[in-house]
């Protein structure tokens, strides 16, 4: 299995590229990958990179960063197991309501390790949950588990299974990175976890000053 | 969401037709999303400060002063448009939601929904775009978008990423 090391050193050329992309909410392969990698076979070996570590999705001719692509990249290197996990994430559903998170709640496999949107609000009350992320060291037993209980895989559901890499050394931390790696309204969790944990975790990432000065204000006024 | 929904039928009852934004039209449109328990609307004549105390809704003294209502629920209140959609056309393309037996609450439409969010284009405006194209996006008018924009280049880049959202 590559180190994270390899794994950066080998995508590189893809993160650069992704750097010099303007912010913009989906691309054209054409219009705005092919000015900057030069071709259009060249366009698409950045993409597959990046596709490979979670940081863009490519649908025919257009593309999507994910905005963790942008931060520094000793933070970067520290996202790759939490992106991979979430780019190989499997979502089950049953009646697609509450009831589905009780069930899994109450029948979590030895070992698991809630995260995101369930962990962030035990530990901030920021932001209400929605979907149940739970790291899982087996995968394949945990989705067989839940499809002998009528769950089905597909794309809407609220229960997301994460292949856990290794021992997660700092719960706090690994909550953080992977809302980092997730973006979206993870970020403001970051943001959230940061402010009231950050003296228990050295990394910090790169976030918009104005969602800074939002989470904060929200956490500090009290009626 | 749901103490938020009550809370803006109650909002809605103290203060009259205001037009919730942010996560709760979101949720109106999609029932489906996450929210930081504060409940952003937009009013066509500024509701005066006299008129909010008498109601029991009360200001913070910390952060930027926001308003409270009498149940605790930080709100926003906003007296012009919003990113992308001015205040007239938030209110001619508002929508009534009914709540089951409770009553209405107003909401900003569908179109100015995903125009504003498309503008800000901040993480937490693209995932609730995502949302809204996963399961909105049949019900989108696109005339209505280009009516509010007033911008064929504008409106065909929403277009385009909302189809993306759509299937990624």
């Amino acid at each position: 299995m590559p180190t994270i090391r390899e794994i950066m050193s080998t995508a590189e050329s893809g993160i650069r590229f992704a750097s010099k992309l303007a912010p913009k909410i989906s691309y054209s392969v054409k219009d705005d990958a092919v000015p900057i990698a030069g071709s259009i076979s060249t366009a698409y070996r950045r993409l597959n990179l990046l596709e490979n570590l979670g940081l863009a999705t490519v649908y025919r001719s257009q593309f999507q960063i994910n905005r963790a692509a942008r931060q520094p990249m000793h933070i970067l290197e520290k996202l790759i197991p939490s992106l991979i996990a979430l780019k190989n994430a499997r979502r089950f559903g049953r009646r697609y309501h509450i009831s589905d998170i009780n069930f899994v709640k109450n029948n979590l496999p030895d070992e698991s390790f809630i995260t995101l949107d369930y962990r962030a609000w035990d530990i901030t009350k920021f932001q209400t949950p929605l979907d149940l992320y739970v790291y899982v060291t087996d995968i394949e037993k945990t989705a067989k588990f839940l499809k002998n209980n009528d769950f089905s895989e597909g794309t809407k559901g609220h229960v997301v299974l994460l292949q856990k890499h290794s021992d997660i050394k700092n719960d706090i931390e690994q909550v953080y990175l992977d809302c980092i790696a997730k973006g979206g309204r993870s970020i403001l969790d970051a943001i959230a976890i940061e402010l009231k944990y950050g003296e228990q975790f050295d990394i910090k990432g790169r976030f918009n000053i104005q969602d800074i000065l939002k989470v904060q204000d929200d956490m500090q006024t009290t009626s | 969401m749901n103490n938020i929904v009550n809370e803006a039928l109650q909002i809605t009852k103290e203060l009259g037709d205001v037009i919730f934004i942010g996560a709760l039209a979101t949720y109106m449109h999609t029932k489906n999303t996450r929210d930081s328990r504060d409940i952003d609307f937009v009013v066509e004549n500024q509701i005066p400060d006299d008129e909010l105390i008498s109601k029991n809704y009360h200001k913070s003294m910390t952060g930027k002063q926001p308003w409270f209502t009498p149940r605790g629920f930080k709100i926003d209140i906003y007296t012009r448009g919003i990113p992308g959609v001015s205040l007239d056309k938030i209110v001619e393309n508002s929508k009534k939601f009914t709540i089951k037996n409770k009553g209405e609450i107003r909401v900003l439409g569908l179109e100015s929904l995903i125009i504003a969010k498309h503008k800000a284009a901040r993480d937490q405006d693209i995932e609730d775009l995502k949302n809204i194209a996963m399961h909105r996006l049949s019900q989108v008018d696109w005339d209505v978008v280009q009516e509010i924009t007033n911008d064929e280049f504008t409106t065909k880049q929403i277009k385009t990423d909302m189809e993306f959202l759509s299937k990624n």
